[in-house]
């Protein structure tokens, strides 16, 4: 079993010493390397990675999570136009997936993670957040029940530490199967349809959050109602060996209604379902160097995501009292106004800073700028409505403007 | 309907004497509390047992070095019939030849024996003794009370800081430096820089390794050294000897306890804390079934017994288990009791020095060896030791003219290679010869002894790793850090449970202080629960 821990190829002086044997680097050779620190550089593939290499004409690649995975394949427009209009296939392996079993595995999720669990039926999946002790967030995931004492995490990031000190005393096995399960993110207007050609109507008619079993080309497939691609979404859980097979079929069956998706157009497509992304639109407890910087879920608007009544769970008291005491920051989606791309991080309220936009994007369905934005809760009750200080950038000169901002609701489409 | 006598105020787990002082001071306090003890005991490790029949000596600890007097004036231990047999034991670092050095060299006498060794030494000795008093003194005010928590309490916090650092400033510029480079510094380095006498540097070494996983050599020894001082400063300064034994301390207390709204019940061993649903200390489970409650526990086991066995990780965080895992609880130790015919005679030792605390380290080589052998799971060729007369305090000990020696050894593995079944005589052997080299008429006036290597000493006494502080007292695990933020007697994981034993602040040896605080922050800040 591969785990993402251990990186055997992790030995960043390696290669300039092979090199300075031969001829002395070019000064400015490693540059762009230079601003990435040695415990960010990854080159794990996932298990599709070269059957999507195949297909990847741009040849743009992002590192994802320890993975590395095509930013476009074709072109961003064509991929986000499938994703709204017909349907995508996205490689989603780069996820980090736990498996959790045993006697008391129900225990220790109850304990872990700030949702009651013993409310998750078996074939269903939920949304989880889990906390460290000041109640802010270690890491965020979806749970699956696959069985009455096996579950699925599947995260961003490395949890198993934290996950192994909380298995203390509990009687149950957390593995990290990161390596041996791929994820194929089946998603958009087309996809129920294709879902009822290869996997049946059962699969097609699988109601939000739920999953269940089914086969093609006689793979055991584990279909669920879930993902952050859109409402009519699957994702498609399957060993790493028969992945390959899984994502050549249905793209050569469906070659019509479905391309695949890079990063790039899954990310944008997020952004407008205004889902916050762990690490990117706020930052885990362990991972955010001052305290202050890490969120609890109120923060981020996820207050349903905590049940406080379900017995005792890592980070409750804090908890208990932050909910009391009133989230200070909120996470929000912002819609902005201005009928081009313009790029922006600083939030105004009047001409007092808000907070800050974490993810924005350039949605042409919206027509408009889209951002996903940490601020004040003090702010969303001002009069004064919120604007941005954005930039257009030209070929040469950059435009400046301060553009009005207004809360959107979430999913923004 | 609840029983009554199964209803309590406050339980508290353990009859050591920390347990106890936590127990009896609640008790004064007019709170019904009731101390479970496992063994048919009580004392822990402070107990005056028979070596043989007519012989007793304290199996255990064998001297009072940090017992504070305040303890004694609060809870008026002397009408409920302690007394110290001895207020004013001094110690008497042996040598082979004869030319002995007592300890504190205070009176004319002792400065001329240390200048007959040593005329450089006895003209450092007054400075240094000044100097880590000065040390000792800047931490004694964090030992005697609880610290406060981040958060609550800050304002106290606060002020408690901004007088550390009053303090240290009012040191002046050469102190704080040599502050700087004493924190972190092996007393071997301290006293190589001070003293040339092999047997000056041994005897103050000893203070500095007793008990503890290090030997001179290791790096912050200096650190134990310096807390030792505050511990024994808190107390008033003097060892001492209780009449009865060591094990007539906790029999008063116990006495307190009986005597107000307590009871002490033994043979009583708990198997796990109770919780209520919503996170609150219910009370407690015997391993026989039977059910106590109380809206108060007080744990005098150590922090992972009692967070990881008794209340269960499922009610810890995993950053407290985490912190849990990683406690350290070394210094593994030995002890051998003996009952003698008469008085061992040592040459030119002088008459009131029978009643020392006598060490037996030649220099601080021999020590670091024998630290180093047990760090190898061996044992030392030269073994360290601290012997008490018992029965020279308190002549019930043994029948007139005979006398019981009680040996305390530090630096011994807590696994043997080869196993301490097979070697425990071997060992032993070793000790007596040792001594004799001192006291060459021991082995003609032995009549009888026994020996606990550091299994039995953790089983007897339910001392983990065979030591006396429940967990080493390093810096990272000494004031804030004994045992972690959230786990000590201020504010446990649930609420309504306390630790009040060794493994909490601040920290091991026979003080009772831990207990007095546990108890403190209960009647203060738990008062609302009682």
């Amino acid at each position: 079993m591969s785990n993402i821990l251990v990186r055997p190829d992790f030995e960043p002086e390696h290669h300039n010493d092979v090199l300075e044997k031969h001829a002395p680097p070019r000064a400015d050779l490693f540059e762009a390397a230079r601003d990435i620190l040695p415990f960010e550089i990854q080159a794990e593939p996932t298990c599709l990675h070269s059957f999507a290499a195949t297909v990847c004409r741009t040849n743009e690649w992002a590192a994802w999570n320890g993975y590395t995975t095509p930013q476009t394949y074709v072109s961003l427009a064509s991929e986000y136009e499938a994703l709204h209009a017909q349907a995508a296939l996205a490689d989603m392996s780069w996820l980090t997936k736990y498996r959790i079993s045993g006697p008391q595995a129900e225990e220790f999720l109850q304990k872990l993670v700030t949702r009651n669990v013993a409310a998750l039926p078996v074939h269903r999946a939920a949304r989880v957040f889990f906390c460290d002790m000041g109640g802010k967030i270690v890491g965020e995931g979806v749970l699956f029940r696959l069985e009455e004492e096996e579950y699925r995490l599947t995260v961003e990031g490395n949890h198993l530490d934290w996950l192994d000190a909380t298995a203390e005393g509990f009687n149950c096995a957390v593995e990290d199967i990161s390596g041996t399960l791929g994820c194929l993110a089946l998603s958009g207007p087309q996809a129920v349809s294709i879902a009822r050609q290869r996997f049946g109507d059962a699969v097609a008619a699988l109601p939000a959050g739920h999953a269940v079993w089914a086969e093609l080309h006689a793979a055991p497939v584990y279909i669920s109602r879930t993902g952050s691609l859109g409402r009519e979404g699957f994702e498609i859980w399957v060993d790493a060996e028969d992945a390959p097979v899984i994502w050549g079929s249905l793209l050569r069956h469906h070659k019509d209604l479905l391309r695949p998706a890079g990063l790039a157009a899954c990310e944008l497509r997020r952004l407008e379902r205004g889902i916050a992304r762990f690490g990117r639109d706020y930052f885990g407890a362990e991972c955010a160097v001052d305290p202050e910087a890490a969120r609890t879920p109120y923060e981020l608007g996820a207050g349903a995501f905590v049940d406080l009544e379900k017995g005792p769970f890592n980070g409750r008291a804090a908890l208990a009292k932050a909910k009391e005491k009133g989230a200070e920051w909120s996470l929000v989606a912002l819609e902005v106004s201005g009928g081009e791309q313009a790029n922006f991080a600083a939030v105004y309220c009047g001409d007092d800073r808000a907070g800050s936009a974490t993810s924005t994007g350039w949605s042409p369905v919206l027509c408009a700028n889209i951002a996903l934005a940490t601020i004040r809760t003090e702010t969303l009750a001002a009069d004064e409505g919120f604007n941005v200080h954005a930039e257009f950038p030209g070929e040469v000169a950059v435009r400046r403007a301060r553009l009005p901002a207004k809360i959107a609701r979430r999913p923004l489409f | 309907m609840m029983e009554h006598d199964l209803a309590y105020d406050a339980i508290v787990i353990g009859a050591g004497h920390n347990g106890l002082v936590a127990a009896a001071y609640l008790a004064e306090a007019g709170k019904r509390v009731l101390v479970l003890e496992a063994g048919s005991d009580v004392g822990g490790a402070a107990v005056t047992a028979e070596i043989a029949p007519d012989y007793m000596s304290s199996a255990g600890a064998h001297l009072l070095y940090a017992w504070p007097q305040r303890i004694e004036k609060d809870l008026k231990l002397a009408k409920h019939g302690f007394e110290m047999a001895s207020r004013d034991m001094v110690t008497v670092a042996l040598d082979k030849d004869g030319k002995h050095l007592v300890l504190p060299a205070s009176s004319r006498a002792d400065i001329a024996r240390l200048k007959d060794r040593s005329p450089r030494d006895a003209e450092a000795y007054g400075p240094f003794m000044k100097r880590v008093q000065r040390y000792a003194g800047l931490l004694q005010p964090l030992l005697e009370k609880g610290l406060p928590v981040p958060g609550e309490g800050a304002k106290q916090a606060a002020t408690d800081a901004l007088s550390l650092i009053w303090r240290f400033e009012k040191m002046g510029e050469e102190d704080r430096q040599e502050l700087g480079r004493f924190l972190p510094a092996s007393m071997a380095q301290v006293l190589d820089r001070t003293f040339e006498d092999p047997l000056i540097k041994a005897a103050l070494a000893m203070d500095a390794t007793l008990g503890h996983h290090m030997g001179p050599k290791s790096p912050g020894s200096a650190y134990q050294y310096i807390y030792r001082l505050a511990q024994q400063n808190i107390a008033g300064g003097k060892m001492g000897y209780p009449a009865g034994g060591i094990g007539a301390l906790p029999q008063a207390l116990a006495r307190l306890i009986g005597e107000s709204e307590g009871r002490v019940r033994t043979n009583s061993q708990v198997r796990h804390i109770l919780v209520s649903p919503d996170g609150r200390t219910e009370g407690v489970v015997l391993t026989d079934g039977t059910k106590f409650h109380a809206p108060i526990v007080l744990s005098s086991l150590d922090p992972r017994r009692t967070y990881l066995d008794l209340l269960g990780s499922a009610h810890l965080a995993p950053e407290q288990t985490r912190r849990l895992g990683s406690w350290r609880m070394q210094g593994a130790c030995a002890k051998i009791n003996l009952a003698l015919e008469g008085l061992p005679i040592i040459e030119g030792l002088e008459e009131r020095e029978y009643g020392g605390r006598w060490l037996i380290a030649p220099d601080m080589t021999a020590m670091e060896r024998a630290f180093v052998a047990a760090k190898r799971n061996e044992l030392a060729v030269d073994p360290i030791m601290e012997i008490v007369l018992p029965s020279y305090h308190d002549p019930r000990a043994a029948p007139p003219g005979h006398h019981t020696m009680s040996i305390l050894l530090p630096h011994v593995p807590y696994e043997l290679e080869g196993g301490w079944e097979a070697r425990r005589d071997e060992f032993t052997k070793r000790v007596v010869d040792a001594v004799a080299v001192y006291a060459p008429d021991i082995k003609i006036k032995l009549i009888a002894g026994e020996i606990l290597t550091p299994p039995e000493i953790e089983r007897r006494f339910g001392a983990p790793g065979a030591g006396w502080h429940q967990g080493d007292m390093s810096l990272d695990q000494t004031l804030l850090f004994r045992p972690g933020y959230g786990l000590s007697h201020d504010e446990g994981p649930v609420e309504g449970l306390y630790l009040c034993g060794s493994g909490t602040h601040p920290g091991g040896g026979l003080t009772g202080e831990p207990g007095r605080l546990a108890a403190a922050h209960v009647l203060e800040g738990g008062s609302a629960h009682v």
